[in-house]
């Protein structure tokens, strides 16, 4: 093979980037973080999208009732603090970009190969992630979708690049560092400095937005998306009514919940009669795939006990479908375990009043363990399955 | 690029593992069209590592020599972390500060004043890097 000149411009140029902290050690340290954070990341997502759209072979548990809160709390949590973890990872590696030759061997090859969408990935899912949570759309695919399929893609870079790492990481890890990067000097930071600066950004955003679902630190979360305890009867909203089209359906004085499909006897029970039936209690997150989750009191039936009206026994899936006339979102599946679930309930009421129109008045399904998405909306029917 | 034989071993079956995973994605995409928009979603994927690549980081190393070569030797390394902080904050909240998702129907989504919250971080990060760099200061003399 011809060897290629060296260009001797720009990036190519010698001594085109000075900085000590374009080394092996830092980047070994920032990639082992980067590389957990992402696999909490995948895991947290592929877990979401398998409870959304489960495969045959999976169930989703209605217990423990908080846990869907807690996995989909750190993935947006995680996600968030990965933003400078990947920023100053790959600014400690991008010299290699420009590296002499480019290609060296196959393996070389194998591996820069796999940096594409190792470093596309890694960009997409944290810029798509950080505008989806900030509500913002400025692209034409569906979000879960695009994001979830990204995320194989990086997560497969992601398996290359350690192999052709594992050697370097090792090495790098059980090596001391020279004295003069371990103290910070008059002209740059020094290793642990930059480091510590890295790890500290991801720490204060952290503290400035996990209150979106650890109340506790509720107060400090000024840069969340949303806070627990703002919106309508104290806690925040998705989907308005407005923007479901629900405006009148929902408000119809003719309003009754149909029970249909794999039953003894249908049901057709107006709102009257729905609050005259044995009204059970529960104290249940509403969990966002978006991060964010507020603890409420709601009141309603158990979908046990109208399933038990209607001549159902256990076991049965139940689809619950909404007055909203379109959306991927207006219908969700309750697997037995959840259809099952005292707690899973057809509430008429939350926090001490009736349902306001934007949490799904005049009844919404809210269950434990669930995806908010999940938890229906301007109940109009559900169907046995 | 050297490598002892077990560890090129370790290469190849990531590298086969890995590259099964990225093919699966890309299945996935495919298989998932009506959802993905494809053609819609590579320019996004692939405008994310050209931004990145060929605007941001050439951009930030121009703008990191430039300041390098105006600020006193002392200052440097102070004034370098708290440009770190300050621009990932800035980045990262963007989206929020500007409102792009603000919508008239739900006022619980967004509620938070984004510009006055960046704004606060900035400035105790700032306060941070001022009583740090002084601190060190007056180690030194």
């Amino acid at each position: 093979m011809r060897v290629l000149p060296r260009p001797r411009r720009g990036p190519f140029k010698d001594g085109a980037f000075t900085s000590p902290l374009h080394s092996p050690r830092t980047a070994a340290l920032l990639g082992i973080a980067l590389g957990t954070a992402f696999t909490i990341c995948f895991l947290t997502g592929v877990l979401s999208h398998f409870i959304q759209q489960p495969p045959v072979w999976f169930t989703w548990p209605s217990r423990p009732a908080g846990l869907y809160r807690v996995t989909q709390g750190l993935h947006v949590a995680t996600g968030i603090a990965s933003i400078p973890l990947l920023l100053g990872k790959l600014w400690t590696v991008y010299p290699r970009l420009w590296q002499w030759p480019p290609l060296e061997n196959l393996t070389h090859l194998v591996e820069r190969l796999s940096l594409f969408p190792l470093v596309a990935g890694s960009v997409f899912l944290l810029f798509t992630g950080i505008a989806n949570i900030s509500l913002w759309y400025p692209w034409q695919f569906f979000f879960p979708a695009g994001h979830y399929w990204a995320s194989w893609l990086t997560m497969g870079a992601l398996i290359v690049h350690l192999g052709a790492k594992l050697a370097i990481v090792r090495d790098e890890v059980t090596r001391r560092d020279p004295a003069e990067l371990q103290a910070t000097t008059d002209t740059a930071l020094s290793r642990r400095g930059f480091l510590g600066v890295i790890a500290g950004t991801a720490s204060v955003l952290t503290l400035t937005t996990i209150g979106q679902t650890l109340s506790p630190l509720n107060r400090l979360a000024v840069l969340a998306p949303r806070r627990p305890d703002v919106g309508p009867q104290g806690f925040p909203v998705n989907k308005s009514a407005a923007s479901a089209m629900v405006l009148e359906s929902a408000r119809d004085a003719g309003y009754s919940l149909k029970v249909t499909g794999l039953v003894e006897r249908e049901l057709s029970l107006s709102l009257d009669e729905l609050g005259a039936l044995r009204q059970s209690r529960a104290t249940l997150p509403i969990s966002c795939v978006e991060g964010w989750s507020a603890t409420v009191d709601w009141e309603g039936i158990a979908v046990r006990e109208i399933l038990e009206l209607a001549g159902v026994g256990t076991g049965h899936s139940v689809r619950v479908e909404s007055l909203q006339p379109d959306g991927l979102y207006r219908a969700s599946v309750l697997n037995p375990s959840h259809a099952d679930d005292p707690d899973t309930l057809l509430a008429l009421r939350c926090n001490g009043g009736a349902l306001h129109l934007d949490h799904g008045y005049p009844v919404r399904l809210i269950g434990p363990n669930r995806p908010g998405v999940m938890q229906t909306k301007w109940v109009k029917e559900l169907i046995v399955l | 690029m050297t490598v002892p034989t077990p560890t090129r071993r370790a290469f190849w079956i990531c590298a086969a593992l890995g590259w099964l995973v990225i093919g699966y994605g890309i299945w996935g995409l495919i298989d998932n069209a009506n959802r993905t928009n494809p053609g819609q979603w590579i320019r996004w994927f692939a405008g994310s590592l050209i931004a990145h690549d060929l605007v941001v980081a050439p951009l930030t190393f121009a703008f990191g020599a430039f300041l390098a070569s105006r600020t006193p030797r002392g200052l440097r390394a102070s004034f370098q972390a708290g440009l770190i902080v300050s621009a990932i904050f800035v980045l990262t909240t963007w989206p929020l500060v500007r409102g792009y998702g603000l919508k008239a129907d739900n006022p619980s989504a967004l509620p938070n004043n984004y510009l006055a919250g960046l704004v606060m971080v900035l400035v105790v990060v700032w306060l941070v890097v001022v009583v740090v760099t002084v601190r060190n200061w007056k180690r030194r003399t």
